[in-house]
C-alpha cells in the first residue's frame, strides 16, 4: 500500500551482508509505506529480517538496494552526519535490551538526545520532566538504570525515545525482556502515545501485541508476505 | 555431573593447554604482544637483577675474601678521597688492633723487568708486608710464597728493595718467561737489579689489582713518624665472632691512642674501615641502584601491561565466558582455562626471556670496564628469572581472576541477550581508567628517568674538561732507579727526550708530567700560603700535585688565566716557582692579587715557592666532579724521592699514532732500557677510562628505550582497550543521534580524561626520578623539565594514536552492530 502522504516509504529495498565470501540476503524487494499517525507492527519468525528492516528504517544501517523516503526526503544515501541528525530529530528508538547508559542517571539518559540537538538547558529540563512524567517516572530522575526494574528501565527508554518529539517511534521487541505484567504496561504506554498521535513501527513476534497495531506487516525470509502466506510458510517450515 | 567432574579432573591440563594454544594461534596479534612484552621485560629484568645480585648481594667471587677489611686513613684537614694509609698509620694499626689479625700492607708500583726475549717489560708490582701472605693464602703452583726470611735489612725507612726474593704471577711466568720450569730458584731483572723467584702464584691470583710481582716490604725506624705519605693499601681479617662495628670501635681506639703523637696537619686522623666488597662496589653502587630502580619500573610496566591485557581480554571475552557459564562451567573451570592460557604465554615468554637475558648479559659483559670485568663475568641468575616470573605471574593471576569473577557474577540472560550496555560500568570502567592512567604515569616516569640518566652520562663524557686531549700522544715511562737514582738524572733524561722529540717536524709541542688530567687520581700533597700556621683559621688544603717539564700547558691546551707558564729558566735551577689552578687560587686567595705571592707545599715546608701563573682547572680521577685544586712545579724542582713513573706527551699536526712513533724513537734512541709502555693517544686513554660511563650510557639508553617502548605499548593497549570497551555505549549514543564528530569527541574525551589523570602522577614520579639520579650521581644536571615535557608529548602522541583507531572503527560501524557486539564482535 503506497500513498503520497506516507511518512516512510520503501521502494524495492534490499539488504545483503557480506561475510567471508558468503552473501546473506537479509531483505529482498521490500516495498512499504507508513503514514503519519499509523501504528504498524512487523511480525515474523526469528531471522526473517525484522531487526534489519527496523535498522534501515531507523537509519542505523543503509539499504544495499532500493529507495528510502523519510518524510518525503531520500534517506538511503545520507552520509553518517546527516543520518545522525535525522535520527536525532525524526526517530525515537526503543530497544528490546533497553540500552540505557549505565553511567548516566535516568534524567541524563533521557536528556541525551536533546544534548545532541544543541538544545538549551532550560528547555531540555522541561522536556525531560515532561517526558518522564509521561511514563510515570518523574520521581526517579536521580537513579541509575541498575537501580530500576526491567519495566522501569524500558519506560525510561520510552521516555528517551519520545523526549525529542520524533516523527516516528521505532520499537524493537520492546517487551522481549519483560515479564507479562511489565510488558503489558509498556504496550499500554505505546498505545497511549499512539492515541496521542504518535507514529509507531514495532517489531514483535508476540501475537498478543502485534494485533494492537493498526496494521501488521509479515516478513518471511527477508520478504513481505501476506498474513495467509506467512502462516502457510510457517506451517511448511515447522511441519503439520 | 560427578562423571563429568571426574573426566575433567583426569584430563585437566591437556585440553586446557590445547585450547590455550589454539586461542593464541587464532589471535596472533595478542599472542605476539603478550609473549614479546613478557619476554623482553622478564629477560631484561632477569639480566639486570642478575647483575645487581652478583655485585651487591652475593659474596665476592674471590675465595677467602669474606671477613677481609680495608683500612684507610682520613685526615680532616687534608680533605677526603685519600683511601690509603701512611707508614706510621699502618704501624699504629698493626700494633694497636685487637679485633683484626693479621693486618697487612701493600704498596702498588710499576716496575720493569727483562723477559726471555730480552725485551723490557712493564709489570705491576706490589711491595707486601710479611703478614700479607698470612692474610691471602694462595697455593703456589711452583715454589712458595714470601716469608719473613726473605726480608733483607731495611736500607730506608720504607722502600721496596729489601731482600732479593720475589713471588710472581702465573700470567707473568707464562707470558714473559715461557712457563719455564727453572724460573723458581732462578733470577730475573727487576728495575735494574737481579732478584730470585721463590714461587709462582696460582692461575688467576693477582691481588691487589692485577699484580704480577710481589716484593717484600719492610719499614725502618723513620716510618713510625711518617704520617703524611699516603702510599699504602692496608687490609686485615676481622677475627671470628667480631663484627665490622667491633673492628671500627677498635680502630677508633687506635686513632685516639695516637691523638697526641700525630703532628700537624695530620692531627684528628681516623681509620675508617670497609669490607673489601664494599670498597670494590662503592663506585658501582649508585649506578647499580639507578639500574635497579629502572629495572623495578620495567617490571612494574610489565605487570601493568599484563594486567591491562587480561582486563581487556576479560571484557572482550565476557560474552564467551557467559556462554561457558551458561553451559555449566564453574569458576574453577574458567580459572583453569585462564591459568592454562597464562601458563602457555608465560612458558613461551620464559624461553624467550632466557635468550633475551643471556644476550643482554653478553652485551653487558662486553662493554664492562676492566675493574668490573676482572671480578665479575655476569651470568644469568635463575633465581632472578624465577623472581621476575613470580611477580609477572602474580600480576597476571590477580588480573586474570577478574574475568572469572565477572563471569560468575554476570546476569547471563542480560549478557547473552545484549543487555550489557544497561549495566553501570562501575568497577570495570574504573579499573580500565586506572590502568590507562597508571600506564601513562609509568611511561612518563620511565621516559624522564631514562632521558635524564642518559643525558647525565653523556654530559659526563662530553663536559668541558679544561684541556684538549684530541691529537695528543702519550708514552708512559718507568724510569729504572739503577739508572736514574735521583730527580736530577730523571730530569736530564726527560729534557733530552723532549729535545729529541721537539726536533720532529710532526711535533709542535712536547712535555713530561707525573700526572695526566682525568687519567690519574686527584690529591697528592697539601699547601698553605707562607706565614699561615697549620692550625690557623685558613687551613691547609689537599691538592693535586703535578711535576711537569717542557710545554705542558701548551701541549694540553690548558688556558692561562694569569701570569705565565714555566720557562726554560725554571727548569734549570732558578728560584722555586709554582703554577696553581683556578680552583686553588679561589680557595687560598679569593680576589687578592696572586702572581708573585708565595706558597708552601707540605713536603717542602722550608722552601716557599713563588706563584708565577694561574691555569684553568682540569678534572682529575675520572669524569665526575668539578676540577680539582692543583699545583704544578717544574720537574727539576720536585726534589725528594725519585718519581718512577712519568708520562711524555706531544701534540702536532699529524695523527696521535705517528707522533707516538716519534716519541718512541726519541726515548729508545736515548735509552733502550727505558720501556715506553702503553703508547696511545690521550683521547683513547680517556675514552678507555670512560668505558664505565660509555657502558652506563649504552645500558641506560637501551633499557630506557626498551622500558619506554614497553610503557608506550602499554599506554597504547590500555587506551585502545579502554575505548573498545566504550563501543556499546557509543552505539547507543549513535542511535540517539550522535554524529561522527560527537562520537569522536565522546571517545576522545573519555580517553583524554584517563591520560590527564595519569599526568600529575607521571610528572611527580619523573621529578622524583630526576632527583634520585642527581642524588646518586653527583654532578648530574640533566634536563629534568625538558625531558618530562618531551616524554609527556611522546606519551600523549602514542595515546592519541591509540585513540584514533577505535574512534575510526566506532564511527565507521553501524550503531546496531556496536550496540549488539561492540568493536570486538562481528557485524551482522
Amino acid at each position: 500500500m503506497m500513498t503520497d502522504d506516507a511518512l516512510i516509504r520503501l521502494d524495492g529495498v534490499g539488504k545483503v551482508f557480506l561475510a567471508e565470501e558468503v552473501e546473506t540476503h537479509a531483505l529482498s524487494n521490500i516495498n512499504l509505506s507508513i503514514r503519519s499517525g499509523e501504528y504498524v507492527s512487523i511480525a515474523g519468525p526469528s531471522g526473517c529480517g525484522k531487526t534489519t528492516l527496523l535498522s534501515i528504517l531507523g537509519l542505523l544501517d543503509g539499504p544495499t538496494t532500493g529507495r528510502y523516503l523519510l518524510d518525503g526526503t531520500p534517506a538511503e544515501n545520507l552520509d553518517a552526519s546527516q543520518r545522525a541528525r535525522v535520527r536525532n530529530r525524526a526517530i525515537g528508538f526503543i530497544f528490546q535490551a533497553f540500552n540505557l547508559i549505565g553511567d548516566l542517571t535516568v534524567y541524563e539518559n533521557v536528556e541525551l538526545p536533546l544534548t545532541y540537538r544543541g538544545m538549551g538547558a532550560a528547555e531540555r529540563k522541561e522536556r525531560v520532566h515532561e517526558s518522564l512524567e509521561r511514563v510515570g517516572l518523574a520521581h526517579r530522575t536521580r537513579h541509575y538504570p541498575n537501580q530500576l526494574s526491567g519495566g522501569q528501565q524500558q519506560r525510561v527508554a520510552v521516555a528517551r525515545a519520545i523526549v525529542g518529539k520524533p516523527l516516528i517511534l521505532l520499537a524493537d521487541e520492546p517487551t522481549g525482556n519483560l515479564d507479562s505484567r511489565n510488558g503489558s504496561a509498556v504496550m499500554r504506554l505505546l498505545e497511549e502515545l499512539h492515541d496521542d498521535g504518535a507514529t509507531i513501527c514495532m517489531v514483535t513476534h508476540d501475537p498478543r501485541y502485534s494485533h494492537l497495531a493498526d496494521r501488521t506487516v509479515h516478513l518471511f525470509d527477508g520478504q513481505i508476505v501476506s498474513e495467509d502466506e506467512a502462516q502457510r510458510q510457517v506451517l511448511e517450515t515447522v511441519g503439520p | 555431573m560427578e562423571a563429568h567432574r571426574g573426566i575433567g579432573a583426569d584430563s585437566f591440563m591437556s585440553p586446557t593447554i590445547r585450547n590455550a594454544l589454539r586461542r593464541l594461534k587464532r589471535n596472533p596479534g595478542f599472542s605476539f604482544f603478550a609473549v614479546a612484552t613478557l619476554a623482553l621485560g622478564i629477560g631484561l629484568n632477569t639480566a639486570l637483577f642478575s647483575v645487581v645480585h652478583q655485585v651487591l648481594i652475593a659474596p665476592l667471587p674471590i675465595p677467602g675474601s669474606e671477613g677481609i677489611l680495608m683500612l684507610t686513613q682520613r685526615n680532616p684537614r687534608l680533605g677526603s678521597g685519600l683511601n690509603s694509609v701512611s707508614p706510621a698509620g699502618y704501624l699504629a694499626l698493626e700494633q694497636g688492633l685487637r679485633t683484626i689479625d693479621p693486618v697487612a700492607a701493600f704498596q702498588p708500583i710499576e716496575l720493569t723487568t727483562i723477559d726471555d726475549e730480552q725485551q723490557p717489560r712493564l709489570v705491576r708490582a706490589a711491595g707486601v708486608t710479611p703478614s700479607f701472605f698470612r692474610l691471602v693464602t694462595p697455593r703456589p703452583i711452583r715454589g712458595r710464597t714470601l716469608t719473613v726470611e726473605d726480608l733483607g735489612p731495611a736500607r730506608e725507612y720504607s722502600s721496596l728493595d729489601h731482600g732479593n726474593a720475589v713471588f710472581v704471577s702465573e700470567r707473568l711466568w707464562r707470558e714473559a718467561f715461557g712457563a719455564r720450569e727453572n724460573l723458581v730458584g732462578g733470577s730475573i731483572h727487576l728495575d735494574g737489579r737481579r732478584v730470585t723467584v721463590v714461587g709462582i702464584a696460582p692461575e688467576g691470583f693477582d691481588f691487589p689489582l692485577r699484580t704480577d710481582v710481589w716484593l717484600p716490604l719492610l719499614f725502618g725506624d723513620r716510618a713510625s713518624v711518617d704520617w703524611g705519605s699516603f702510599r699504602l693499601g692496608v687490609v686485615g681479617r676481622v677475627q671470628p665472632g667480631r663484627s665490622l662495628a667491633d673492628a671500627q670501635v677498635d680502630a677508633n681506639g687506635v686513632a685516639e691512642l695516637y691523638r697526641n703523637a700525630v703532628p700537624p696537619p695530620y692531627e684528628g686522623m681516623t681509620f675508617p674501615l670497609t669490607t673489601v666488597k664494599e670498597r670494590l662496589v662503592q663506585d658501582l653502587r649508585p649506578n647499580l641502584v639507578l639500574l635497579f630502580v629502572l629495572a623495578g619500573l620495567v617490571l612494574l610496566v610489565i605487570c601493568t601491561n599484563l594486567a591491562s591485557l587480561f582486563l581487556i581480554t576479560g571484557v572482550v571475552r565476557e560474552r564467551e565466558f557467559a556462554i561457558r557459564v551458561a553451559n555449566g562451567a564453574s569458576p574453577r573451570d574458567l580459572l583453569a582455562q585462564l591459568t592454562g592460557e597464562m601458563a602457555v604465554i608465560l612458558s613461551l615468554a620464559s624461553i624467550l626471556a632466557l635468550a633475551t637475558g643471556a644476550f643482554g648479559l653478553s652485551v653487558l659483559n662486553s662493554i664492562m670496564p676492566d675493574r668490573v670485568s676482572f671480578l665479575w663475568s655476569f651470568r644469568l641468575d635463575l633465581w632472578s628469572l624465577g623472581f621476575c616470573l613470580l611477580i609477572a605471574t602474580g600480576a597476571g593471576a590477580l588480573t586474570g581472576l577478574w574475568p572469572v569473577r565477572r563471569a560468575t557474577r554476570l546476569d547471563l540472560t542480560a549478557r547473552l541477550t545484549g543487555l550489557g550496555a544497561t549495566r553501570r560500568s562501575g568497577g570495570q570502567g574504573r579499573a580500565h581508567a586506572v590502568f590507562v592512567a597508571a600506564q601513562v604515569a609509568l611511561a612518563i616516569v620511565i621516559g624522564t628517568a631514562a632521558w635524564v640518566l642518559t643525558a647525565t652520562y653523556m654530559q659526563f663524557r662530553s663536559a668541558d674538561r679544561g684541556f684538549e686531549p684530541e691529537g695528543v700522544a702519550v708514552a708512559e715511562l718507568t724510569l729504572r732507579r739503577d739508572r736514574y737514582p735521583r730527580i736530577t738524572e730523571q730530569n736530564a733524561f726527560l729534557q733530552s727526550v723532549l729535545d729529541r722529540t721537539r726536533a720532529s717536524r710532526r711535533v709542535s709541542s712536547v712535555a713530561a708530567a707525573i700526572r695526566l688530567p682525568i687519567v690519574d687520581m686527584a690529591g697528592g700533597i697539601y699547601v698553605r700560603p707562607p706565614g699561615v700556621e697549620p692550625d690557623s683559621e685558613l687551613e691547609s688544603i689537599g691538592v693535586t700535585f703535578n711535576a711537569v717539564a717542557g710545554a705542558y700547558f701548551q701541549t694540553l691546551s690548558i688556558d692561562f688565566l694569569e701570569g705565565r707558564g714555566f720557562e726554560d729558566l725554571d727548569y734549570t735551577g732558578a728560584p722555586p716557582v709554582a703554577v696553581i689552578s683556578r680552583e686553588l687560587r679561589t680557595m687560598l686567595f679569593r680576589d687578592e692579587e696572586v702572581i708573585g705571592r708565595d706558597l708552601v707545599l707540605g713536603p717542602w715546608p722550608d722552601q716557599p715557592r713563588r706563584i708565577v701563573g694561574v691555569a684553568e682547572g682540569v678534572a682529575q680521577g675520572g669524569y665526575t666532579g668539578p676540577p680539582a685544586p692543583a699545583v704544578y712545579l717544574p720537574y727539576g724542582q720536585a726534589e725528594g724521592q725519585p718519581l718512577p713513573h712519568v708520562y711524555v706527551i706531544a701534540r702536532g699536526g699529524s695523527s696521535a699514532d705517528s707522533i707516538a712513533a716519534d716519541l718512541t724513537d726519541a726515548i729508545m734512541g736515548l735509552d733502550p732500557g727505558v720501556a715506553p709502555s702503553d703508547l696511545s693517544s690521550l683521547e683513547s686513554r680517556i675514552s678507555r677510562l670512560g668505558r664505565p660511563w660509555a657502558a652506563a650510557t649504552w645500558v641506560t639508553t637501551l633499557i630506557g628505550l626498551l622500558a619506554l617502548g614497553l610503557a608506550l605499548s602499554g599506554v597504547y593497549a590500555a587506551t585502545s582497550g579502554f575505548l573498545v570497551a566504550q563501543a556499546s555505549e557509543a552505539g547507543v549514543r549513535s542511535a540517539l543521534g550522535a554524529g561522527p564528530l560527537r562520537l569522536t569527541w565522546f571517545l576522545s574525551r573519555r580517553g583524554a580524561i584517563c591520560l590527564v589523570a595519569g599526568l600529575p602522577f607521571g610528572l611527580v614520579g619523573g621529578m622524583a626520578a630526576v632527583r634520585l639520579a642527581q642524588t646518586a650521581l653527583p654532578g648530574a644536571d640533566g634536563p629534568g623539565m625538558e625531558a618530562a615535557v618531551v616524554v609527556c608529548g611522546t606519551v600523549f602522541l602514542t595515546a592519541g594514536i591509540a585513540i584514533i583507531r577505535p574512534v575510526l572503527s566506532t564511527v565507521r560501524r553501524d550503531a546496531m552492530g556496536l550496540i549488539q557486539h561492540g568493536l570486538s564482535g562481528r557485524s551482522a
